[in-house]
């Protein structure tokens, strides 16, 4: 993790207009992060949080209306054509549901080719046919499935074949949108091992996107956490997985049940209030305080800015900044 | 401790095209009054066949109750006529799925639709239409009044999963059977639900068959667990014994494969080979045979009965001491 950022994402905003109100959705309301060669960067909040549109203007299926994406130190945020098809080369997407994002018509080797004929890799057919093997192989997929159609391989399967088309392009970074959500939980920790395997085999950046913090504490380097659109808390795994500063973070910490009975006994939880806003019409100030139990008057007015509290570790709150700078440490 | 529903020997069949295939497979067990109980299962394990049979509410004449018992109160409900069937269902046991809207008729207001419960039981209007608003408020919705008059789609997920188990609690019955209620929820609501269940639980005693494939979810609700594979029971206890010594493999498995807790340094999970069989191609013998890291001849040749130990029972020729990937094995150990 030397030198300059793989990725790099930079005030990234994206507004959706909402038809004959002239009121506006914003998906994405102001997202920075960095991303180091060879890191993985968990991203994890609930569903409406803008993870998952994340992950999509990140890999330039989307467009932000406005903010930067670097990819290795270039500006990508809007190339088009052949050089959207060169950033793509570079940056791959894996998606959560392994059924629906493969083509039911096509075998396994039919949907590897593809990609490989459309980026003119490896070379004429002999050449995709040792690569679609080879990637099998990088995946745990025995040779015979070359020839098989999703319908007849396990969901876990189907994924493989899904990381497996990511990584026919060779790239520099994939973004896992739920990657083993879809998945039994037998199924998942296979999964799990075969993109820990891969990441350190070929040297890659991941940003791993999940509602299940459990994973996401398992796999990140760093955590980044969402909420209504916005990055509320970033930093170290452990850190933000087992003693957050925001107080959205220690309610979803909370609420994630533990596999752990004698853990899970110890826990008082009182569940956060309410529900997730409408983000077509966000609440004032910090868009948690309708939820939050620490909430203050200027919570309700002043929208907290992300702010570095600990080394490498940030959090967007009134309250945990004032107690830092009271105190140096959290109350 | 008084079982409010026993089950017994209870095997279902779907007639699918190629013939009749078991999908719960002798399956026996109870629930005493007010406890909390999971029934753990991945995709196609039979568990929610298994409540559905329960219930008197699988899909026939595809399903068939081939075998077994079902006892609620010591009456058998396989046996009973669909009148007596209709009677205790929503009053003796009473069902939430996981998608409310399965169980919502979206063109009904949703007072009317928990009314329909009450009256069809015998609750006269006049009551009923005071229990809605009584028990609405008993799940936390705000507004009761306002709420009966709306429509199920002017409600998010979890307020729904609420109206659902207003529903379902408006009688009071003695056993509530949620299947998965939790799993199309955030975290944050499912722990709104958990903790409504919980109060429910404690202000009426009524008991809690919870379904559900999160362990973190068994580990947090119930004090005792099943887990089912393959249409069959292969392991029951209490949830701390069997979490610290799981006596089956599958269930030693599953345990391991959950990224741990709170530990400061990550190694790889554990690993289950394959897939979880579909019940029509249940292998010969234990139908874990294929994934076992303990496997031995006789697994592929004959199924091990569910050996009752004091308070808990597993169904394994291979007893844990003999195990070559030990339960408490370091992770890292992937098969």
């Amino acid at each position: 993790m030397t030198g300059s950022p793989i990725l790099r994402a930079e005030d990234l905003v994206k507004v959706y207009p909402i038809r004959g109100t002239g009121q506006e959705l914003r998906a994405a309301a102001g997202v920075s992060f960095t991303l180091d060669r060879g890191e993985t960067l968990g991203i994890v909040g609930e569903s409406g949080c803008g993870k998952s549109k994340t992950g999509r203007l990140l890999v330039r299926l989307e467009e932000p209306t406005s903010g930067r994406i670097e990819l290795a130190g270039e500006d990508v945020t809007r190339v088009r054509g052949r050089a959207l098809r060169a950033v793509h080369r570079r940056i791959q997407l894996v998606f959560q549901d392994p059924f629906a994002s493969l083509n039911p018509r096509l075998t396994v080797a039919q949907t590897l080719e593809e990609v490989l004929r459309v980026y003119q890799l490896a070379g004429d057919k002999a050449g995709r046919r040792r690569r679609v093997q080879e990637l099998l192989g990088m995946v745990g997929l025995r040779t015979g499935f070359a020839e098989r159609y999703p319908h007849q391989m396990s969901g876990g399967q189907c994924q493989r074949v899904g990381i497996a088309r990511a990584l026919a392009v060779e790239p520099q970074v994939v973004v896992l949108d739920e990657p083993v959500s879809a998945l039994d939980v037998s199924v998942q920790s296979e999964v799990m091992n075969l993109l820990t395997r891969l990441r350190d085999e070929l040297e890659l950046s991941y940003v791993f996107i999940s509602h299940d913090l459990g994973m996401v504490r398992h796999i990140s380097d760093r955590i980044v956490v969402m909420y209504l659109g916005r990055i509320v808390e970033l930093g170290p795994w452990r850190a933000v997985s087992d003693e957050p500063l925001h107080p959205y973070t220690r309610a979803l910490q909370e609420a994630v049940p533990l596999a752990d009975p004698d853990l899970e006994a110890g826990r008082e939880i009182e569940p956060l209030r309410g529900e997730v806003p409408d983000p077509a019409n966000p609440p004032s100030g910090c868009v948690f305080h309708p939820r939050c139990p620490l909430a203050e008057d200027v919570c309700r007015t002043e929208d907290p800015a992300l702010l570095e509290l600990l080394p490498g570790h940030q959090a967007a709150c009134h309250v945990a900044a004032r107690e830092f700078a009271r105190a140096g440490r959290p109350a | 401790m008084t079982a409010v529903l026993s089950v017994r020997g209870l095997t279902t069949v779907l007639h699918l095209a190629d013939g009749p295939v078991e999908v719960v497979k002798s399956v026996s067990f109870d629930i005493g009054a007010g406890e909390t109980v999971a029934l753990v299962g991945e995709s196609g394990s039979g568990k929610s066949m298994t409540m559905l049979s329960v219930m008197g509410l699988h899909p026939q004449p595809t399903a068939e109750i081939v075998g077994g018992e079902v006892l609620l109160d010591d009456v058998d409900l396989v046996g009973a006529d669909e009148r007596y069937r209709r009677s205790v269902r929503g009053s003796s046991m009473a069902m939430v799925y996981q998608d409310p809207m399965t169980s919502l008729n979206p063109l009904m207001r949703i007072g009317a639709q928990i009314e329909e419960v009450l009256t069809a039981h015998g609750t006269s209007r006049r009551a009923a239409q005071a229990r809605v608003l009584e028990v609405l408020a008993e799940v936390g919705i705000p507004q009761p009044a306002r709420a009966a008059r709306a429509f199920p789609h002017e409600f998010s997920g979890g307020m729904r999963q609420r109206v659902v188990i207003a529903m379902a609690i408006a009688l009071r019955p003695a056993l509530l059977i949620a299947d998965e209620p939790t799993t199309a929820l955030d975290v944050t609501i499912q722990q709104q639900i958990i903790a409504l269940v919980r109060r429910l639980q404690a202000e009426t005693g009524t008991a809690v068959m919870w379904i559900t494939h999160d362990l973190g979810v068994v580990a947090r609700v119930a004090s005792r667990l099943l887990v089912m594979y393959a249409g069959r029971l292969v392991e029951t206890g209490s949830t701390r014994a069997v979490f610290a010594r799981p006596e089956h493999p599958y269930t030693a498995g599953l345990i391991a494969a959950i990224p741990p807790a709170r530990v400061a340094e990550r190694a790889p999970l554990r690993q289950i080979p394959g897939a979880p069989p579909d019940a029509a191609h249940a292998p010969s013998g234990c139908p874990f045979h294929p994934r076992c890291p303990e496997v031995v001849p006789r697994c592929r040749e004959e199924m091990p009965p569910l050996t009752q130990r004091p308070g808990s029972a597993a169904a394994c020729w291979v007893p844990p001491s003999q195990w070559s990937v030990p339960a408490d094995a370091e992770r890292g150990q992937a098969s």
